[in-house]
């Protein structure tokens, strides 16, 4: 297993300096160690509250820093708070000329509000992906943490809203009840999920693919590394599946790009 | 490198399916994933009212599997009874016990934790653990109790200098008393690792250098977690003596009276 080589579709990396506890070189030794050919990265303000539009283009703008440094190894997702609508359309925009591939949203907004219609409309035109920070939290105390987090039922009515949008829900083993996940994704063919997150139950990743199939599933760390492929080794997978999760499916995602 | 595991359960889990449930089952994963021995306690017996039900289904499991498969006690020092669960579990072969005093409801330092660990030191086996049984985002809503604290532990077990004990699925070891207490260092204990980073944020190194790499262990998690997570972190240790010593011969010795 580490030696296929593979994409991570939801990472972070800090850009200049440390951030997360690690530098931009430590996530690349890290991730060379574990057949991590591809990193798709973010830095999104992970706080209750709407960034400034200054903020957004800071932390777009330190990972453009790394993005310029190692081309060959990080692509980026240009975080977005949606609130500052022309700020963040513009800041989109900045964003792909730079060449982001796509966007990412934290939990400002729920997916099916109608302050996303925008995106979703510029995501289509230009065929690139969104990640979403997403999650089904059971426990009120840790839901009152992110009241705004979407769910994969946020995901799915916006999905069925826009069905030529490529959603991505981010990570499967880190947002909470995942069985709950998986049921509300068997309807929503346009909404992928990323295997990332901190969880490796037993079984994880064989439920993944029985309720939402090989074809929508992108092998992804958030910084969970040997635990990210630690799962793919869990499960049941033929060479030919762990190639669309390890790669193909988010090249196709990539390659759709106008 | 020969894994011993720290932890593993049989039983039920009552809040989410889980595919291994009998002692097959379990050495079949041990056997796919190159995993020699482990410590197997019951899962079922934690939220049976009477834990000792689940320790004679465990103990009925795992009979024909005695040299692979070691088994460990539930305990409820707050059920009638507790010290004769005890006494029948170590006649029957029981190397430790687990406590859960999240599940339980009582307190280390308070009248019934004191009985159980003062108990399980003077028959002279290994009191262990479970910070959690499942991340608690994802939990079931009567899935209530707090994650064990590394504080509160280390408090309960400081009045018991013998005691020979293992902390499973914990995490932030660095700030916790086992580390920054130079007074722990005498202790026989062991912390699983099973959550920390190896090459993101060599966690693992790092603890071993403030701690000694002799009180690290490793636990699979099953059946709740799949074993490979934990197995992948030993073997991108670039200390391969640090492996086998958090991988198998710490836990042997713990295990040694």
């Amino acid at each position: 297993m580490l030696g296929i080589p593979k994409i991570d579709a939801h990472m972070h990396v800090p850009g200049e300096g440390r951030r997360y506890g690690f530098t931009t070189e430590d996530a690349l030794r890290a991730a060379d160690r574990l057949g991590i050919v591809k990193l798709c990265c973010s830095i999104p303000l992970a706080e209750n509250r709407n960034a400034t539009p200054e903020e957004m283009r800071a932390c777009n703008d330190a990972l453009d820093w790394a993005l310029q440094r190692w081309p060959d190894r990080l692509l980026g997702y240009a975080y977005l708070d949606p609130g500052w609508h022309r700020e963040a359309l513009d800041e989109a925009r900045r964003c792909l000329d730079r060449g982001f591939i796509g966007f990412k949203f934290y939990h400002q907004y729920l997916a099916d509000e109608p302050v996303l219609y925008p995106f979703y409309e510029l995501a289509i035109q230009h065929r690139v992906p969104m990640l979403w920070h997403a999650g089904r939290p059971w426990c009120n105390k840790l839901h009152w943490q992110q009241p705004r987090i979407s769910d994969a039922g946020n995901l799915a009515r916006a999905s069925r809203r826009y069905p030529e949008a490529v959603f991505i829900e981010g990570h499967i083993g880190g947002g909470g009840d995942w069985e709950w996940s998986l049921r509300e994704l068997r309807g929503a063919p346009g909404v992928y999920l990323d295997t990332s997150g901190s969880v490796v139950d037993d079984g994880l990743i064989d439920r993944c693919v029985a309720a939402v199939g090989v074809e929508r599933l992108l092998f992804a760390t958030d910084m969970t590394m040997e635990g990210g492929v630690g799962k793919l080794l869990d499960a049941q997978l033929t060479p030919a599946q762990t190639q669309a999760i390890c790669w193909d499916n988010m090249q196709g995602i990539l390659d759709r790009r106008r | 490198m020969e894994f011993f595991d720290a932890h593993a359960s049989l039983g039920h889990w009552p809040f989410r399916s889980h595919p291994v449930r009998t002692a097959a089952q379990l050495l079949a994963r041990y056997d796919s994933c190159g995993i020699a021995r482990g410590l197997v306690g019951s899962l079922s017996a934690v939220c049976y009212r009477d834990p000792q039900a689940g320790n004679d289904e465990l103990l009925a499991e795992l009979a024909p599997h005695r040299e692979r498969l070691l088994p460990l006690a539930v305990l409820d020092p707050g059920y009638a009874g507790f010290e004769r669960d005890l006494a029948a579990c170590q006649a029957a072969g029981c190397v430790g016990v687990r406590l859960f005093p999240n599940y339980h409801r009582y307190e280390l330092t308070a009248a019934p934790g004191r009985r159980a660990l003062g108990a399980v030191a003077e028959a002279g086996l290994l009191a262990c653990f479970v910070c959690r049984h499942e991340d608690r985002r994802q939990r079931h809503w009567l899935d209530d109790p707090e994650d064990l604290e590394l504080a509160a532990l280390a408090a309960g077990l400081q009045p018991f200098p013998t005691l020979r004990f293992l902390v499973l699925e914990g995490i932030g070891y660095q700030a916790s008393p086992f580390v920054t207490d130079p007074r722990w260092r005498e202790r026989r204990f062991g912390l699983d690792v099973s959550r920390l980073e190896t090459v993101l944020y060599g966690s693992i190194d790092q603890l071993a250098a403030s701690l000694g790499g002799d009180k690290l262990v490793c636990g699979s998690g099953l059946p709740l977690k799949g074993p490979h997570s934990a197995l992948l972190k030993l073997d991108l240790l670039p200390d391969r003596a640090l492996a086998a010593a958090v991988g198998g011969t710490n836990l042997m010795a713990l295990l040694q009276p």
